[in-house]
């Protein structure tokens, strides 16, 4: 299943900037989230092209969803690595991620569900704000 | 005989007096300074233009909208509401609320090509003053050195960690490839199972040959790019070393730089993959043997890496 990798893809930027020392992340790892979420991008483009095809609507108007929200995080993403600008992780979002580690996990051995992904998404985007 | 004494010490008394003022005055006149401000508003065109070709290949694409799509998603969606014109108008036109707003990356983007206005400015004004112009020309140097540098990085960005504005492209084709090969595992199930294959093989060629292009597309379109950023670079390069030499040179002089800084975009164009690179490495020599330029350089390339928050001025 194609949202599997998806997820996978989260779980590594997301295990990534928790191992970060010093509570700051660096521009390394701001290129490879960038990296991953581009990969990311073009699965739910993907998925999106053959949800169409299958005429599924439901799937396609969570897709669309998980396309603008994947686009808006990149964007900030890149704005960071533009801006050459550190950011500090607080112990707060460090649980959160935590949190969010286990339940990629659990979501993986169950229904794997693009809403997560959105929710997902909107979190990383908190995060480099 | 003591008369004319006294006439060609005072001669030379004038002769001294008048040499001063003329070399204080020429030290910094306006029309030195005009230079000055031509140069700086065509390092700021130049920056401009690399910033709006930056902004185009970091674009995020939707796929484009199928008109059949949208006619049988209208007709049989029943969970579409219609009472809200915002959701029919993401269907018919794909534009949701939150790609329709200015990027992040954008705003990023435009406040970098506000430093350059602002360099502009300080240049204008300068213009239009003369006590004490000489000392905050040199002054500007330092400003612009520092978005002279931040031209070359972000061009070096790009040639590092391209991104890929014609992916909406590669998932067309993708997913096009995914359906022929769908197709193909299904022939012994056809009749002319031969001539199918034959068929989808011809039309897998096709998309190859389409994902090549857009490669080929997108290599040339991030090219162009790094060649705006790097021609602005190198103006920034020569204004500085203007200014280096500003106290020194007499109009002429200046008029004669300005002309060459001027004219030379059109010897950098972004056709040639491996010239884009050469050209990012000469720049960075030139810029490494200029010691200032080269302090800059490494300030701003460790903060790039290290993962404390700026401390230094440098750039404000």
């Amino acid at each position: 299943m194609a949202t599997d990798k998806i997820l996978d893809a989260f779980a590594e930027i997301i295990s990534q900037l928790k191992e970060v020392p010093g509570n700051q992340i660096d521009l390394e790892q701001l290129n490879n989230t960038e990296e991953k979420l581009r990969d990311i991008l073009f699965q739910l483009q993907f998925e999106l092209l053959n949800a169409q095809h299958q005429k599924d609507w439901e799937k396609v108007n969570k897709l669309e969803l998980a396309v603008s929200e994947c686009q808006l995080t990149l964007n900030k993403v890149r704005a960071l690595i533009i801006n050459v600008s550190i950011i500090g992780i607080n112990p707060e979002n460090r649980a959160q991620m935590q949190k969010i580690l286990e339940e990629i996990d659990t979501a993986r051995k169950t229904q794997v569900n693009i809403d997560f992904a959105i929710r997902l998404l909107g979190f990383l985007r908190r995060l480099f704000l | 005989m003591r008369v004319s004494h006294i006439q060609k010490f005072s001669l030379w008394k004038f002769c001294i007096v008048a040499c001063t003022i003329s070399f204080t005055i020429s030290g910094c006149t306006p029309q030195k300074r005009a230079m000055l401000r031509v140069t700086a508003e065509n390092f700021r065109d130049r920056a401009a233009d690399a910033i709006i070709s930056v902004k185009k290949i970091y674009e995020l694409n939707n796929l484009p909208i199928d008109d059949d799509l949208v006619i049988e998603r209208l007709l049989t969606d029943t969970n579409i509401q219609f009472g809200i014109p915002t959701e029919v108008n993401r269907i018919i036109t794909g534009e949701s609320r939150l790609n329709t707003q200015s990027s992040d990356l954008d705003q990023a983007l435009d406040a970098l090509k506000a430093e350059y206005d602002m360099a502009v400015e300080v240049f204008k004004k300068l213009e239009t003053i003369d006590y004490e112009s000489k000392r905050i020309v040199a002054q500007t140097a330092q400003p612009a050195r520092c978005l002279t540098v931040k031209m070359l990085l972000l061009a070096k960005r790009i040639q590092e960690r391209p991104p890929r504005p014609r992916d909406w492209e590669r998932v067309i084709i993708s997913s096009k490839l995914k359906h022929l090969g769908e197709q193909y595992r299904k022939l012994n199930m056809s009749l002319q199972p031969e001539v199918e294959a034959e068929e989808i093989k011809r039309q897998v060629v096709e998309q190859i040959d389409d994902w090549r292009k857009v490669n080929a597309f997108e290599q040339q379109s991030l090219n162009e790019s790094i060649s705006k950023l790097l021609v602005a670079a190198d103006t920034g390069r020569k204004l500085s070393e203007l200014i280096e030499d500003y106290p020194n040179l007499n109009f002429e002089v200046i008029a004669a730089r300005v002309t060459q800084i001027v004219g030379v975009a059109t010897s950098f164009t972004g056709n040639d993959y491996s010239s884009t690179l050469t050209k990012i490495n000469t720049l960075e020599k030139e810029i490494s043997e200029d010691k200032i330029l080269k302090e800059f350089m490494k300030e701003i390339s460790l903060r790039n890496r290290q993962v404390q928050p700026p401390n230094s001025q440098l750039c404000q």
